[in-house]
């Protein structure tokens, strides 16, 4: 590269305007659920500031029709910029990561178990453009 | 969460808080945890973790308005990372509260002076007599038993420098101790075995005889022991081989060495799982997390 080439490039460096770095780091994370139950086919749910429960029963936003898993039996829910996972009374219990919880908050990777279905938690860092 | 005996962790660390991308799993807040009994809250020591709660307290208070506002707050010693979130705890300034602080007074200073003391404006702009909550310092004995309601606690002296307290908490026939800060290796084998016929041991392990839930120090890996002997905390396979003799149901590994990150953790409790996953009696394991809430 000679002089003046140089110097356009380092030109063209600077012209980029501010407004296009700030937009570049505006981001937000998106949380999903990966449920994995048994013989069905795997389900990607985005989670968003609505709550999530999951039961056998079809007025679920996740059903989990087993005879193991109670009727609403656990929920996802957001507070503040957190996820938490929820046990509601079920029969049966919900595991975080092999712990039997009332409520945890979530954090990537960790497995949520109810009955023989196996959710995934997870977090992307989206552009908000 | 229909259950009457909730168990909450707000703060697991030890020794110092940890916050950043390598703990935010099992918690970067220094050692709280809170048992909601019947609407009650007992808590356990005033790491940065009460910070959270005080939040939650918060909110719940102003849902619920006409509640008693009287909490119950258990210190363990007065070490840095189990007082130092204290001064942020927000129901500690709102008037409508009353805080019943228990502990010990070491040998050289009343439990109230050495809070009065980290609020000395040399550390805080705030002092502890400006805090607008009603508040009630109890210096306790080993003898003593606290009831409150149907709540029961009692206590059990633990092998750290300057000293520290357990708090076995009893409700409805279940049983969780607190214990953290303890040198268990001064007392018993890696193998979970008496040391030396010592009298503390065999207290403490009576003490914590068929508890539900045993939180407790568990700071360090055996070959980290090896060179932190006299510092006052206890290596994992100690504490989980008594546990078992004990008979104690669950066991949360408790007060993280900051040193010890997200990933670690999640290697060195996959390897106590597997060793201690068909033992006789069943006993649960999980290394403790912020966050979590567990029903007892
Ligand atoms: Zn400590
Ligand atoms: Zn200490």
């Amino acid at each position: 590269m000679d002089e003046e080439q140089q110097s356009q490039s380092d030109s063209r460096t600077i012209a980029m305007s501010r407004t296009e770095v700030l937009t570049g780091m505006s981001r937000r994370r998106v949380s999903y659920l990966e449920v994995n139950s048994p013989e069905r086919p795997r389900l990607n749910f985005k989670l968003t500031d609505g709550k999530v429960v999951m039961g056998r029963t079809t007025d679920n936003q996740i059903t989990l029709p087993f005879t193991n898993v109670s009727r609403h039996h656990a929920c996802v829910y957001i507070n503040g910029e957190d996820y938490y996972v929820e046990d509601n009374g079920s029969t049966n219990g919900t595991y975080v990561n092999g712990v039997k919880i009332a409520k945890c908050i979530l954090r990537p990777n960790d497995l949520i178990q109810i009955g023989a279905t196996k959710i995934y938690y997870s977090e992307r860092e989206e552009l908000c453009l | 969460m229909a259950a009457e005996l909730l168990v909450t962790f707000w703060g697991t660390r030890g020794s110092i808080a940890t916050p950043g991308r390598s703990t935010e799993k099992y918690g970067g807040n220094t050692s709280s945890v809170s048992i909601k009994s019947h609407g009650k809250y007992f808590i356990f020591d005033a790491g940065t973790g009460i910070r959270p709660l005080g939040v939650e307290i918060m909110g719940e208070a102003a849902i619920q308005k006409d509640k008693q506002k009287e909490l119950f707050l258990f210190l363990s010693h007065t070490h840095w990372d189990h007082i130092q979130g204290l001064p942020f705890f927000q129901p500690a300034y709102d008037p409508s509260f009353r805080l019943n602080i228990y502990g010990t007074s070491n040998k050289d200073a009343m439990l109230e002076n050495i809070l009065v003391g980290q609020m000395d404006s040399s550390y805080f702009p705030v002092k502890l007599s400006a805090l607008g909550s009603e508040m009630e310092f109890n210096d306790l004995q080993l003898s003593d038993t606290i009831e409150i309601a149907d709540n029961k606690i009692t206590l059990q002296e633990l092998d750290h420098p300057g000293g520290s307290l357990s708090y076995k908490f009893e409700r409805d026939g279940k049983k969780i101790v607190y214990a953290t800060d303890h040198e268990l290796d001064f007392h018993f084998t890696q193998d979970g075995e008496l040391k030396n016929d010592s009298e503390l041991g065999k207290q403490y392990q009576a003490y914590i005889q068929d508890a539900d839930l045993l939180i407790a120090d568990g700071q360090y890996t055996s070959e980290e022991y090896e060179v932190k002997k006299g510092w006052g905390h206890t290596a994992v396979p100690t504490l989980l081989n008594l546990a078992q003799k004990s008979r104690v149901k669950q066991v949360a590994v408790y007060h993280h060495d900051p040193m010890h990150t997200d990933s670690f953790i999640d290697q060195l409790s996959a390897s106590y799982l597997k060793k201690f996953q068909d033992t006789e009696p069943r006993m649960d394991i999980f290394w403790a997390r912020e966050g979590l809430t567990l029903a007892i």
